[in-house]
């Protein structure tokens, strides 16, 4: 038996190799999203991601915008239903056209959110959730920059230069073998300079199954699913035509889950990619990272 | 002869004095297996862990998530209340459902 589960986990590792998610490991929360499982009273949680992403037009202009985020979120249990995050990124955004390149890197926008739990249902290895949440984005990042063409566009400034609000709910539903979390999501921009980015709606789904439980570690492997609805970008009240679309991601993972860590990899695939006119559609989105207790 | 029975009644002494100043020094341990709702991975019972750890008295902590249990070794001296379990299990996120108790730890 331990043979085979052996045989099961270097399977996986492989195929994360193959799949170029790096490797990874589990705990019994999504990798895309939030979850509603609990953060002890006065635990804190780190969570440290390093995202990758790669977007190009399909107009048959070869313009292709990269973008890595190295993003800290802290997490810290208030009471045990209500919890508060903090996210902080450094961002390095690129954008290549075939007589240009413009690039931005910095800090980019701040987020912070407070989840509480409304519903929550305990039974021998098995918990069920809902928690609301709220937030805001603050504009730490600069939307100002310019290069010897002038103003960098929108899409590789580090940040959007207005506070921008979301409110949603996740539910979580988890078994040791097994667990599924949804999440759905709205977010209002706000403006600056006459220019704004399209609200956006997101609905997000996970399955993740327990491949090898141990005592002391869970090997889980996940699926989820990414549905993201962007408005246009708008500048003085007038749409921009180029902007905005539909995108459904799907996004198989992996984690490593220990009492003190969670290492983890997940790699979105656009399997719906409906973009606005020439708007650019992502082509893959990858991350790898790990969560510490303290 | 002597010497020996000088030995002994020091050794009487000893132990008499510290079982007087310190009852826990002649204190078994003992097992709680403590039944908890809703932890169904190993960094969700982290905490709670943790938290029994900081306990006086506590020797060593283990889990067993598959059954829902948290095995606690610790000096039979420390009195652990059903009500002061359910509060620490709350503030963690999960539920407390109650504790058997056996005469010898399990744990090493």
């Amino acid at each position: 038996m331990i043979k085979l589960r052996t045989k099961l986990a270097i399977v996986v590792c492989f195929l994360c190799v193959v799949l170029n998610i790096n490797a990874a490991i589990v705990l019994a929360a999504p990798i895309t999203f939030n979850t509603a499982l609990p953060v002890g009273r006065g635990e804190i949680v780190l969570r440290q991601q390093l995202l990758s992403s790669q977007s190009s037009s399909e107009s048959g202009i070869d313009v292709r915008r990269r973008e890595t985020n190295l993003v800290s979120t802290i997490a810290y249990g208030v009471t045990p239903k209500l919890t508060v995050f903090g996210n902080l990124a450094l961002t390095d955004r690129s954008l290549n056209a075939p007589l240009s390149r413009q690039a931005d890197s910095g800090l980019a926008d701040t987020r912070v959110l407070a989840r509480y739990t409304i519903f929550r249902n305990d039974n021998l290895g098995t918990t069920f959730r809902i928690a609301p949440f709220t937030g805001i984005e603050l504009a730490t990042g600069s939307n100002q920059e310019t290069d010897n063409l002038g103003s960098l566009p929108a899409s590789i400034q580090t940040g959007s230069g207005s506070n921008d609000y979301f409110i949603g709910t996740v539910l979580t539903y988890n078994k040791i073998n097994w667990g599924i979390d949804a999440q759905i999501q709205y977010q209002q921009n706000g403006s600056d300079s006459g220019f704004r980015f399209g609200d956006t709606i997101q609905v997000d789904l996970s399955f993740r199954k327990l491949l090898a439980p141990r005592s002391k570690y869970f090997l889980n492997g996940l699926i989820e699913f990414n549905f993201v609805d962007t408005k246009r970008n708008s500048s003085n009240g007038l749409k921009n035509n180029d902007s905005g679309g539909t995108n459904l991601f799907l996004s198989p993972g992996i984690q490593y889950v220990t009492q003190k860590w969670i290492i983890e990899s997940a790699l979105q695939i656009p399997i719906l990619d409906s973009q606005n006119g020439n708007a650019l559609g992502t082509d893959y989105s990858a991350r790898i990272g790990f969560r510490r207790n303290f | 002869m002597k010497q020996n029975k000088h030995k002994l009644l020091s050794a009487i002494f000893i132990l008499a004095t510290n079982i007087l100043v310190n009852p826990a020094a002649i204190a078994n341990n003992i097992q709680h297996n403590m039944r908890v709702d809703g932890i169904t991975c190993p960094f969700c019972v982290a905490t709670s862990v943790k938290e029994l750890k900081k306990l006086d008295g506590v020797i060593n902590v283990d889990a067993d998530i598959n059954k829902g249990l948290i095995k606690v070794c610790a000096n039979e001296n420390l009195k652990l209340t059903d009500e002061q379990l359910k509060t620490l299990f709350l503030n963690k996120g999960f539920r407390y459902k109650g504790k058997q108790t056996l005469d010898s730890c399990e744990l090493s």
